[in-house]
């Protein structure tokens, strides 16, 4: 499926690995939890990057140890109402400093796509069916009233108290 | 009150366009309902049984007068000529056409107003005391605070999917007038007694619906500019861990149970000490809040003597004017004023409806007598803060020939009920019609300020939106093989003595009802003690008088 980033649309070069296969030699991968959890000490020579995916119940805490050496994480979305991935996409981000892409997968609308990146998404899989509809739909607040929510790609939204707070500092001087 | 800057007034309208343009979709049919609903219901329309629902925020509460002309226009241009105050503090209109509700929030947009969070499982408006700010027993002003969450809470990028909806009260007073403890987070304002320092209680799982619970304190003494990190931590803690495979268990009062207070509490401190915001959150908040404070410096008040004569001569020779500024009005914080409470429970009526006559009667008289300023209640009530005693018979002789002086605050007649099957599509019996009819056969107000003191809440299905667990005496409306049938609680309250109240038995009739809250009435007033109000004495006596009146005369 492909991925937009930002406006962009761009391919999904990750490698899923069936779980009975043994893992290809070369390629980059997403692999799930278990076999991260598994095969985690054959991985890290790797050169073409390690991702894994985790399903809303599984916490980013269990990532702890290897984050430094993945270079992705995707986060399932069972549905769009569920959203647990927006608070392990954000614990990724402002706690572990975790710098690698963040995918959001799975079943989400396309009115989601702010919020997505305010919590530290980069790339959101999309049917190609609903690209279109994605594209259309993409609708963006320039604003926005949370500190510490940035977005990850395009323009960030302003930060309200931030630039009161500025106005303020200059109406002062 | 608060005005907003451009960028709170740009944001609304951007807003107001990205609704604008999804509705324009959903009418090409480019978006199927099941696409629409919930981006929808991030802009407080409902489906209801027969038409759609607009819930418009009023922000803890507080109207202009306005905003208060802007809803009449509403409710004449665009919905039958009234609207409904609820429990929540908003107004519901009940019958806009879909192709209008772009123009209803733009009309909102133009006075500072939205429908932004009224649904939907997010952080919904917040709630406070409808006396903030002019209570003679307040502690801190919490309208600051309120709209400081108001504006954090707006779309957050982290919280508006969460398990299920989430409403949060404020109270700066010890005397809860805003039921914070029936909240998923309720907040009291409060001091250090030993460096008199200003702080947050924190209590956390309240709630009503199907399994009413009392909040539990998680944090005694929380400092005032902590309050966003450690909110945060527990929308986070409920967001990761809330139930999400049983709607009814998915409220964060289950996950508080389920946990236990202390691991519930441990959770939410670690992940406070985790993530305790930075010293740019802590100086952004306190530069916003006295940016905020401003908005809520108190009104020019005259020096004012404590008595008014002339007031005091026409409470003399008026009995009608007496019983209404006995039971409609209440102490204020500055001498010589106090506190309009404008009912709109006319006997009879539906409790909380307002015509777009009495919405500008309201809005020319609040800029005569009270500053411009009207409050909502979570009673469906409406409030006038700062009116001059001196002013209180003119105001009175305006209020009463337009149906909005009925003397009946806090007393029996004060009822709250939730629309039931009239309006909502979830519900099992009617509502307003009891509501209307216990109303009826109280009407005598001599008799109800002898009974004193008396809530009574109804809800029309077990969702509890009529608050009845916490009504002195609740009324459920249940469905029992194709009759309607009323169960009836006794002895909750959502002050600050909160409690659920219990069943007394089995339920009654729709025919049956009115006299068995007639019975319960008879044997409070024949059992009680001198100065016990209804809510003490069940809760010294029981439930066991109640019964042997209601049951025992029973056959079999
Ligand atoms: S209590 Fe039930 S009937 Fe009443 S408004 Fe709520 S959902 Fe509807």
């Amino acid at each position: 499926m492909p991925l937009l980033r930002g406006d962009q649309v761009v391919a999904d070069e990750r490698v899923r690995v069936p779980v009975d296969a043994p893992v290809p030699a070369a390629g980059p991968l997403l692999l799930d939890l278990a076999r991260l959890t598994a095969e985690a000490e054959h991985l890290w020579h790797r050169p073409d990057g390690v991702g894994v995916e985790l399903l809303p119940a599984q916490p980013v805490e269990a990532l702890e140890d290897w984050l430094d050496r993945l270079d992705l994480v995707a986060l399932r979305f069972p549905a769009f109402t569920d959203g647990r991935p927006f608070s392990s996409a954000r614990i990724l981000r402002a706690r572990y400093r975790f710098g690698g892409e963040i995918r959001a997968v799975g079943r989400l609308i396309p009115d989601q796509a702010q919020f997505l990146r305010q919590c530290g998404f980069t790339t959101i899989e999309v049917d190609d069916a609903d690209l279109p509809r994605w594209r259309a739909a993409q609708v963006r607040m320039s604003l926005t009233y949370q500190l510490g929510y940035a977005e990850s790609a395009g323009p960030p939204a302003l930060s309200v108290f931030r630039a009161r707070h500025a106005r303020s500092g200059r109406a002062a001087a | 009150m608060y005005r907003y800057d451009e960028f709170d007034e740009a944001f609304v309208r951007e807003r107001t366009r990205q609704f604008r343009n999804q509705v324009a979709r959903r009418l090409r049919g480019e978006l199927s309902e099941e696409e629409f609903r919930p981006l929808r219901l991030m802009n407080g329309l409902y489906l209801q049984l027969h038409a759609y629902m607009l819930r418009v925020a009023i922000p803890y509460g507080v109207l202009s007068a306005r905003q208060m002309r802007q809803l009449a226009m509403i409710a004449e241009r665009w919905d039958k000529g009234y609207g409904h105050f609820t429990t929540r503090q908003n107004i519901q209109f009940n019958w806009p056409a879909l192709k209008d509700v772009p123009d209803i929030l733009d009309a909102l947009a133009d006075v500072e107003m939205h429908a932004i969070q009224t649904s939907g499982n997010c952080i919904r408006n917040v709630t406070t005391d409808q006396w903030a700010g002019v209570a003679a027993d307040e502690v801190a002003d919490p309208r600051p605070w309120c709209e400081l969450l108001r504006q954090w809470s707006s779309l957050h990028p982290e919280f508006s999917f969460l398990p299920r909806k989430f409403k949060i009260a404020v109270t700066g007073s010890p005397h809860d007038r805003a039921a914070v403890k029936v909240h998923d987070i309720g907040l009291r304002m409060h001091r250090d007694p030993a460096t008199g320092e200003a702080g947050f209680e924190v209590i956390v799982g309240g709630g009503q619906g199907r399994t009413p619970m009392i909040g539990k304190t998680i944090r005694g003494f929380l400092p005032l500019h902590q309050l966003l990190p450690y909110l945060s931590a527990i929308m986070r803690v409920y967001n990761r861990h809330g139930r999400r495979d049983n709607k009814y268990k998915a409220r964060i009062k289950i996950l508080v149970h389920e946990l236990g207070q202390g691991e519930f509490t441990r959770e939410v401190e670690a992940e406070f000490a985790r993530d305790p915001g930075t010293d740019e959150v802590y100086a952004l908040t306190e530069a916003e809040i006295s940016r905020i404070a401003r908005h809520f410096a108190p009104p020019p008040y005259e020096r004012l003597a404590e008595r008014h004569p002339r007031h005091d001569a026409r409470v003399f020779a008026s009995q009608d004017f007496a019983r209404w500024v006995r039971s409609n009005t209440a102490r204020h914080k500055v001498q010589g004023y106090a506190i309009v409470n404008v009912s709109l429970k006319p006997t009879g009526g539906i409790p909380g409806d307002a015509d777009a006559a009495q919405m500008r009667l309201l809005a020319d008289l609040a800029e005569r007598y009270s500053h411009g300023e009207i409050r909502v209640t979570h009673h469906q009530n409406l409030v006038l803060p700062d009116v001059r005693l001196g002013d209180l018979f003119a105001l009175w002789e305006e209020l009463e020939p337009a149906g909005l002086g009925t003397p009946n605050v806090g007393l029996l007649g004060d009822i709250i009920a939730c629309p039931g099957m009239d309006y909502c599509s979830l519900a099992t019996a009617r509502s307003i019609p009891i509501a209307q009819a216990i109303s009826r056969r109280f009407q005598d107000l001599d008799r109800q300020r002898e009974i004193g003191p008396l809530e009574i809440k109804i809800s029309g299905c077990i969702n509890a939106c009529g608050h009845h667990h916490v009504g002195h005496i609740g009324i459920l409306g249940v469905d029992k093989q194709g009759r309607e049938l009323y169960q009836v609680t006794l002895g909750g309250s959502a002050a600050e003595d909160a409690s659920l109240g219990s069943i007394v038995g089995p339920g009654f009739s729709a025919d049956a009802v009115v006299d068995a809250i007639e019975t319960i009435v008879a044997t409070y007033l024949d059992q009680r003690q001198d100065g016990e109000t209804f809510l003490a004495f069940t809760h010294r006596a029981g439930l066991k008088p109640f019964k042997e009146a209601l049951y025992a005369a029973a056959p079999g």
